[in-house]
C-alpha cells in the first residue's frame, strides 16, 4: 500500500473555529514530531503555541520513547506487510533524516530564539 | 425481545462537513498524540466486548487514507469503511443501511453513533449508554448547561436556566436498532434530514430517550485550544481512558 502524501506532514491544514476572530477558517497546524507545536488561524493571524521549554521537553521525552520502540514498530509492519517493508526500508531510511530535521524545527526554532535573547 | 447473542453496532462518522478550502484535511485525520483523531475512539470502541461491529463513515476521497490508518494503527480490529454522504443524517442513513439485514437477523439489537472529531471517549461511557440503551430504547449523552440564559428580543437577560432542565448533548448516542432502521426508514420516505440521531428517532418513533451523565474530558475539536488540551487529557490519562 503505497503512503498517502498526507501521512507524514509536519504540517496540517484543517478548518478550525478562531476564539480571536470568530470565523470557521482555515488554520495552520505545526507539529513537533508527535506533538501539536503551533497553531495559526490564516485569516486573522491568531497563534496559539505550547510554551517553548515545555515543548522542548516534551519533544525530546517523546522522541526518546519513540526510538525505543521502533524497532517493535518496525517488525511488526515487516511481519504484516513483508513486501512493502523491503521495497519501502531504503527510502525510508534515506528520507528519515530530512524528515526528523523537520519535524524538529519548531524546537530548534524556539532554541534559537531563546538563545538571541 | 432480542436473542441472547445479540450485539452492539458501533457508526463512528467521519464523512461528513469537508473544507471550503481546497488542501485542507478533515480534523478526524489530524495527528493527535501518536495516532490519528478517529484512531482514538476506535479504539476505545474496540475495547468494549458487546461491541461486535465497527463502521466508519468515510468522504470518498479519504478512503484510501482511513484505510492506511486502519491499516497502521489499529490493526486487528476489524472496521468496515462505508462511503458518507453530504449530510450527517445521510451519512448515518448509509451506515444504518449497510446493517439493516443484521439488525432484522437479530444479531444487532443496539446501533451506537458517535462523532469522530470527539476522540476522548471512555470505555465506562460506552458501556452506560448501551445499558440505557437497551433498558429504555435510547440514551444520549450530555453536561448540565449551567451557563446558559434566555434573552428577549431586546438583548435583556429574562430569566436564567436552573442547568437542570437543559443539558450539552455529546455523542456516542445508542438506541435500539429495530428503533433506528424504522425511523431512518421513515425518515427517507418523509424527506426528513435530522441533525442529530436523536431528532429522528423522537420524530419517528415512540423510543423514550434517556439522558446519560456526560464526560467533562470528551470534548468535541472545535477550537485550535481543544488539540492541545485533548493532547493533554490524553497523556494525563496515560493514553487510556477509563
Amino acid at each position: 500500500m503505497a503512503a498517502d502524501p498526507r501521512w507524514a506532514d509536519s504540517t496540517h491544514h484543517v478548518d478550525l473555529v478562531c476564539r480571536q476572530c470568530g470565523q470557521s477558517e482555515l488554520h495552520e497546524l505545526r507539529y513537533a514530531g508527535r506533538l501539536l507545536a503551533s497553531s495559526t488561524c490564516l485569516n486573522c493571524g491568531a497563534v496559539v503555541k505550547h510554551d517553548e521549554s515545555d515543548l522542548r521537553r516534551a519533544y525530546l521525552k517523546d522522541l526518546e520513547g519513540r526510538l525505543r520502540t521502533k524497532p517493535g514498530r518496525m517488525a511488526k509492519r515487516a511481519v504484516r506487510h513483508p513486501a512493502a517493508f523491503v521495497t519501502q526500508l531504503p527510502y525510508a531510511i534515506l528520507r528519515k533524516p530530512a524528515r526528523l530535521l523537520e519535524e524538529a524545527k519548531p524546537v530548534l526554532a524556539g532554541l534559537l530564539g531563546a538563545h538571541q535573547r | 425481545m432480542n436473542p441472547p447473542h445479540a450485539t452492539v453496532a458501533a457508526v463512528v462518522l467521519a464523512g461528513g462537513g469537508g473544507s471550503r478550502f481546497g488542501g485542507a484535511h478533515n480534523k478526524v485525520y489530524l495527528p493527535l498524540a501518536g495516532r490519528r483523531v478517529v484512531s482514538w475512539s476506535l479504539m476505545a470502541l474496540a475495547r468494549v466486548p458487546e461491541i461486535s461491529r465497527i463502521i466508519l463513515t468515510v468522504r470518498p476521497e479519504d478512503r484510501e487514507l482511513a484505510a492506511q490508518i486502519l491499516d497502521r494503527e489499529l490493526p486487528g480490529i476489524a472496521v468496515t469503511l462505508i462511503d458518507g454522504g453530504d449530510t450527517r443524517h445521510t451519512s448515518e442513513h448509509n451506515a444504518i443501511r449497510h446493517l439493516e439485514p443484521a439488525v432484522l437477523a437479530g444479531e444487532i439489537d443496539v446501533i451506537m453513533i458517535h462523532d469522530g472529531a470527539r476522540p476522548l471517549i471512555a470505555p465506562s461511557l460506552i458501556c452506560s449508554i448501551i445499558d440505557v440503551a437497551r433498558e429504555v430504547g435510547g440514551a444520549v449523552p450530555g453536561l448540565p448547561a449551567t451557563d446558559v440564559v434566555e434573552v428577549d428580543g431586546h438583548d435583556r437577560v429574562r430569566d436564567r436556566f436552573s442547568g437542570s432542565t437543559l443539558v450539552r448533548v455529546q455523542t456516542p448516542q445508542a438506541f435500539r436498532a429495530d428503533r433506528v432502521v424504522a425511523a431512518y426508514a421513515a425518515a427517507a420516505a418523509d424527506g426528513f434530514t435530522g441533525s442529530d440521531t436523536s431528532s429522528c428517532i423522537e420524530r419517528f418513533t415512540d423510543a423514550a430517550i434517556r439522558h446519560v451523565p456526560g464526560d467533562e474530558r470528551n470534548i468535541k475539536l472545535t477550537y485550535p485550544q481543544d488539540l492541545f488540551m485533548a493532547e493533554q487529557i490524553l497523556a494525563a490519562s496515560g493514553y487510556s481512558l477509563k
